[in-house]
């Protein structure tokens, strides 16, 4: 008798501990703001056969790491595997090229100082073109550049490199506008050291919204140089 | 009673105090399914889960009185943790499961016995692709019960051959998944199927 009690204490226990389990809700996200290419209406996003990105990026001064810093900061905001980015060595097998115009930045650590606008960089969007299967893809690479302003202190050119290229890599993943918000990574002219919350509803709504485009494959002969310009 | 008592509190000692003397040793091949990890709803509902994996354990244990056995348990398993949306599946990422129990056996009879478990369960994906997931920033470690059921056969005075189905559940969350808004852990409910070879020392 005692032994069946034993067995009859070890089923309750466990139907305890699974039954008293509670159910989590599913997260509420922010609204998203406009992802879409305007006056197209056109949805882009990388698909999960291209991943990871590759990023060929131009060794200019610090650009490589703020292109790392950039990369990481916008993988955080999803859960589900839906994008990853790789700066790789070899430009022709990259699907992103990130350039720095002009000279070097000067070299200097990132800080907290209130931010300056003392860059800038633009996003190429190339124009699209359809593919042999009756899609449409993009005719070139993405290419994003940015450049800084001389005259200003180093660690305020350094802090708006890092600001912009993540704003700009923001565009690079598929975010083909702004945001409204000046809290926002992708407002115009952002302030923002890191994706908000209205940035990380964006970038996931966008990542389950189907893509209208796909990406330029690297390594198929030389794309065409139309493009579209976000800055 | 105070036998199993006394063999659960030997066994942490490292001196069962067997009935027989006896220590067995088992191993466990077969494959595991798991329910979802997460559920969410992004333009359309998804869920994440390891896909069906293969898997392998060992046990050691000792009998005690009245057809009672106690042991240790070690398992692992491992494949992929899929998201499905829209009817498509995506790989996320590889992931291994570490499951580590202190099992208390009762034999029915001379072929079935039934189980139950206690331990705790690791998740252990893979570190270069934990960027972007649910396993950004921990991979969890939580405490885990689960019953289950076993045949045997002896087939000499040394070896046995059997199979088995258990199952065992958990809690499970993240702290990615609780930065991203999940409030509350999701209960994980795992089958285990497989068969086993026992061998007996002593």
């Amino acid at each position: 008798m005692t032994r069946r009690w034993v067995w009859v204490g070890v089923l309750l226990a466990l139907t305890v501990v699974v039954a008293a389990c509670e159910s989590p809700d599913t997260p509420v996200r922010l609204a998203p703001y406009q992802f879409r290419l305007a006056g197209t209406d056109t949805v882009f996003h990388w698909p999960a056969s291209s991943l990871p990105v590759r990023f060929w990026v131009e060794p200019a001064g610090a650009l490589p790491e703020y292109v790392d810093r950039g990369l990481r900061t916008w993988e955080r905001q999803f859960l589900y595997g839906e994008f990853r980015g790789q700066r790789v060595a070899d430009s022709a097998a990259a699907e992103v090229l990130v350039s720095m115009e002009g000279d070097p930045p000067p070299d200097a650590p990132l800080t907290d100082d209130p931010p300056l606008m003392v860059c800038e960089g633009v996003t190429l969007i190339p124009n699209r073109e359809a593919d042999s299967e009756g899609g449409t893809r993009f005719a070139g690479r993405l290419q994003v550049s940015v450049w800084w302003f001389a005259g200003f202190a180093p660690s305020d050119i350094a802090n708006c490199l890092a600001r912009v290229t993540a704003h700009e890599l923001g565009h690079a993943l598929g975010i083909f506008a702004h945001s409204a918000d000046p809290n926002d990574l992708m407002f115009l002219r952002p302030d923002a050291r890191a994706p908000s919350l209205r940035d990380r509803s964006t970038i996931q709504v966008l990542y389950h919204t189907p893509s209208d485009i796909l990406p330029w494959i690297p390594n198929q002969g030389a794309p065409a140089v139309a493009s579209t310009p976000i800055r | 009673m105070r036998g199993v008592t006394l063999g659960v509190l030997g066994l942490f000692c490292g001196a069962a105090p067997s009935v027989h003397g006896q220590v067995v040793v088992r191993l466990d091949a077969g494959a595991v399914w798991t329910s979802d990890l997460a559920q969410d709803v992004i333009v359309t509902p998804i869920t994440v889960a390891p896909a069906v994996a293969p898997a392998v354990g060992i046990w050691i244990g000792t009998p005690l009185a009245d057809a009672y056995q106690v042991g240790i348990r070690i398992h692992w398993a491992h494949s992929n943790v899929v998201r499905r949306e829209l009817d498509a599946e995506f790989a996320v990422l590889p992931l291994a499961v570490w499951t580590g129990t202190m099992t208390l056996e009762r034999r029915l009879n001379a072929w079935v016995a039934v189980e139950a478990a206690v331990g705790a369960i690791k998740y252990a994906p893979g570190s270069d692709d934990r960027r972007a997931t649910l396993f950004q920033d921990d991979a969890p470690l939580v405490a885990t019960v689960g019953l289950g059921a076993r045949a045997r056969r002896a087939v000499s005075s040394r070896w046995a051959v059997g199979a088995y189905l258990t199952y065992d559940g958990h809690q499970f969350v993240t702290q990615a998944l609780r930065a991203g808004g999940v409030t509350g852990a999701r209960t994980v409910h795992r089958v285990s199927g497989g068969v086993s070879v026992y061998w007996s020392v002593g």
